[in-house]
């Protein structure tokens, strides 16, 4: 038995039953870990089966076949009430409980633990003070959730799933509808609640990008090649994440992280340059603009970018003559404008 | 429990005893206040005076007060169980399938029943277990349809759409009718809180308090329930079976009053919103009781309304009812946006 894993899928297949006509598996033959104590990022497009596999595993959803542990446990021997203390989720459903106090919504977490009507004792107050001080909506307690943005809203869900208390937390994609700088500040959340408070915690998103940074560990789920978990490093490094994500013109760029476009018809460009954010940003204006940033060229002689600083750049064009440009736009319509006239 | 929900309680609780007395004192003939007096405290007063009092005006009273409260709580455990503000009794059919029980009963008698005036006793019997037996059928089918429809919003649409079936079969009932039956049971239509005998009344309350009893036991699973199943079912909560025992518990409540005192409209829609714009909050322990006390106190209300043309007879309650309680609903929805308690 591995102790470190608080969830343990063993050849799983989920989907949905439909009654008499029989199941729909959506995927079968699955095998992971949720490792304890670390943020694991599920990664897949769009109907790979990431809100399935997440139903499944916060117990609405029965596994169709396969074994599947929780906390060692097998997961069909919870009862709901026994659940609701190990596993938390915050999910992307509508709530209708804008009429409720943040405190008030916050205080839900503490169902499992209270009596007849809900009453809180003094630890209950205590825990959901700590909770809504976590996600830091501790001055927003007294605010009705109706008047709270989307941001906000998420985080007292979080604070809510904290108030739980349970080990492990399932987000499905937190970060869905926030803005830019809330889809950062919501994933330094999540793993500081994963570093201070020793959460285990599984989130579905989109956001490759935070996810890559944050992750400890990635779930990576595709209907074509299944399920793949691993450290994000090492995922990263042996192709994976490429061969999940890839399409024909976009590829994963292991030196800078983001996916890109590629056009592998395009026009080679060789860029001779010594700094290394020069020649991040050269080649983003080439991928950009359809070309292709090449280091050696094995034959022939095609143009060459030589970046000697930021406002000086020499551009060799077969046939041109060579050109200084004093600044990136420069050169970038040259190439444009060279490219045009050897079609035309 | 804070001091400022204390409150509330307090304070409807002083206007709903005020509205009880003022039903005891006044009525259709009029009784001089210091006679009620004599005759609440078991006094000798006029014989006929001492019927009215405690034969018509306190049944009357005990039965608003009852009716009022049933209506509102299956108006508030409706809204919240299916996440929808114009939830109601009467959008999920059960009291179509108790106006079509009354239907079948009092058509197919003719005209020898009364529903309102209780002239005929076996007849009132009959028009009572009606109702009930519609209401729970129609209950029956939506419970049935509950175990296979897993959307709120389907239940719902499945609830109109029944309540639509047994309106149009009580058209045809009516078209093939006898002219004494429809106009009985178009009297029982109209609504009535005074149908209610003394001797009848502690079966009418014992089914109310009953009903009352199980929507306290899910007082918790319904404020989870305002963050939607899967979250409910989350914080340990078996939404199936708290769906169940709410139709259930609806079921009963919409089916005793409906029986009793005829389709009362708009009470179990609009007294949950008049709660929540009073206290301003979702949580049930708060919203519960001050739903109950308001929901009698309206029908107190709707009940003194009524008897003010004094003696020249009584105004049907149904007439009285949406003069209160579409105002409500229209202030709500034109209001969504400053009063988003289903957001």
């Amino acid at each position: 038995m591995d102790e470190t894993a608080v969830i343990r899928g063993e050849e799983l297949a989920i989907g949905y039953r439909l009654g008499r006509r029989g199941t729909a598996v959506v995927h079968d033959g699955l095998s992971f870990t949720l490792p304890r104590g670390e943020l694991t990022c599920l990664l897949g497009p769009n109907g790979a089966g990431k809100s399935t596999l997440l139903k499944t595993l916060s117990g609405g959803e029965q596994p169709l076949s396969g074994n599947l542990l929780l906390n060692g446990r097998p997961s069909e021997t919870y009862s709901v009430s026994e659940r609701s203390r190990v596993l938390g989720v915050v999910l992307t459903d509508k709530t209708y409980a804008g009429g409720l106090r943040v405190r008030e919504l916050v205080a839900l977490g503490r169902h499992p633990y209270t009596g007849f009507f809900g009453r809180l004792d003094r630890d209950d107050y205590r825990i959901v003070g700590d909770a809504m001080e976590a996600v830091g909506v501790r001055e927003k307690a007294e605010d009705y959730v109706a008047e709270l943005s989307d941001g906000e809203r998420q985080k007292v869900m979080i604070a809510k799933a904290l108030a739980q208390q349970c080990p492990v937390i399932l987000l499905d994609e937190p970060t869905a509808f926030l803005d830019v700088v809330s889809r950062i500040e919501m994933m330094n959340l999540l793993h500081r609640l994963v570093r201070d408070e020793g959460k285990s915690v599984l989130l579905s998103t989109h956001d490759i990008d935070q996810a890559l940074l944050l992750a400890d560990r990635l779930w990576l789920l595709s209907k074509e090649y299944g399920m793949c978990c691993g450290t994000t490093e090492d995922l990263v490094l042996d192709g994976t994440l490429n061969r999940f994500f890839g399409r024909r013109n976009v590829t994963f760029d292991v030196a800078s992280g983001m996916f890109r476009f590629t056009s592998p018809e395009g026009r080679q460009i060789k860029i001779d340059a010594e700094d290394r954010s020069s020649v991040h940003w050269a080649e983003n204006a080439l991928l950009r603009n359809g070309f292709q940033p090449v280091y050696d060229r094995e034959q022939g002689d095609g143009p060459i970018l030589r970046i000697l600083g930021t406002k000086e750049i020499e551009l060799e064009w077969p046939g041109k003559e060579m050109v200084r440009c004093s600044s990136f736009g420069d050169w970038i319509r040259k190439i444009k404008e060279y490219e045009t006239d050897e079609k035309s | 429990m804070n001091r400022g929900r204390i409150r509330y309680i307090v304070w409807s609780t002083g206007v709903v005893f005020v509205l009880f007395v003022g039903c005891l004192f006044f009525g259709s003939v009029s009784i001089p206040a210091s006679s009620v007096w004599r005759i609440l405290m078991g006094g000798e007063e006029l014989s006929s005076w001492r019927f009215i009092v405690l034969e018509s005006r306190l049944p009357q009273a005990l039965t608003a007060l009852f009716a009022g409260a049933a209506l509102a709580v299956s108006g508030l455990m409706l809204q919240t169980v299916f996440n929808n503000p114009l939830a109601g009794p009467s959008i999920l059919g059960v009291d179509s399938g108790a106006s079509l029980g009354v239907a079948l009963v009092m058509l197919a008698l003719g005209g020898a029943v009364g529903g309102s005036g209780g002239v005929v006793m076996s007849g009132y019997l009959a028009v009572v277990s009606g109702a009930f037996l519609g209401a729970v059928a129609v209950l029956g089918i939506i419970i049935l349809f509950s175990m296979v429809v897993r959307s709120n919003v389907m239940l719902l649409i499945i609830g109109i759409m029944v309540g639509y079936m047994a309106s149009s079969v009580i058209s045809l009932l009516n078209f093939f009718a006898a002219p004494d039956g429809v106009y009985s049971y178009m009297l029982w239509g109209l609504g009535d809180f005074s149908g209610v005998s003394l001797r009848r009344l502690p079966l009418f309350c014992g089914l109310i308090t009953v009903g009352l009893g199980i929507a306290i036991g899910l007082i918790k699973p319904l404020n989870a329930l305002l963050l939607g199943e899967r979250y409910a079912a989350n914080l340990g909560v078996r939404v199936r079976r708290v769906r169940i025992l709410m139709l259930l518990c609806t079921g009963l409540l919409t089916a005793a009053s409906t029986a009793f005192c005829g389709p009362v409209a708009f009470i179990g829609l609009a007294v949950p919103h008049l709660a929540r714009l009073l206290t301003g909050s979702s949580d049930h322990r708060l919203l519960l009781p001050v739903t109950v006390l308001i929901g009698s106190g309206i029908a107190l209300l709707c009940n003194l309304i009524c008897l003010l043309p004094g003696e020249t007879g009584v105004i049907p309650l149904n007439a009285v009812t949406p003069l209160i309680g579409a105002p409500v609903i229209i202030y709500v929805i034109i209001n969504q946006r400053k009063i988003q308690y289903f957001n």
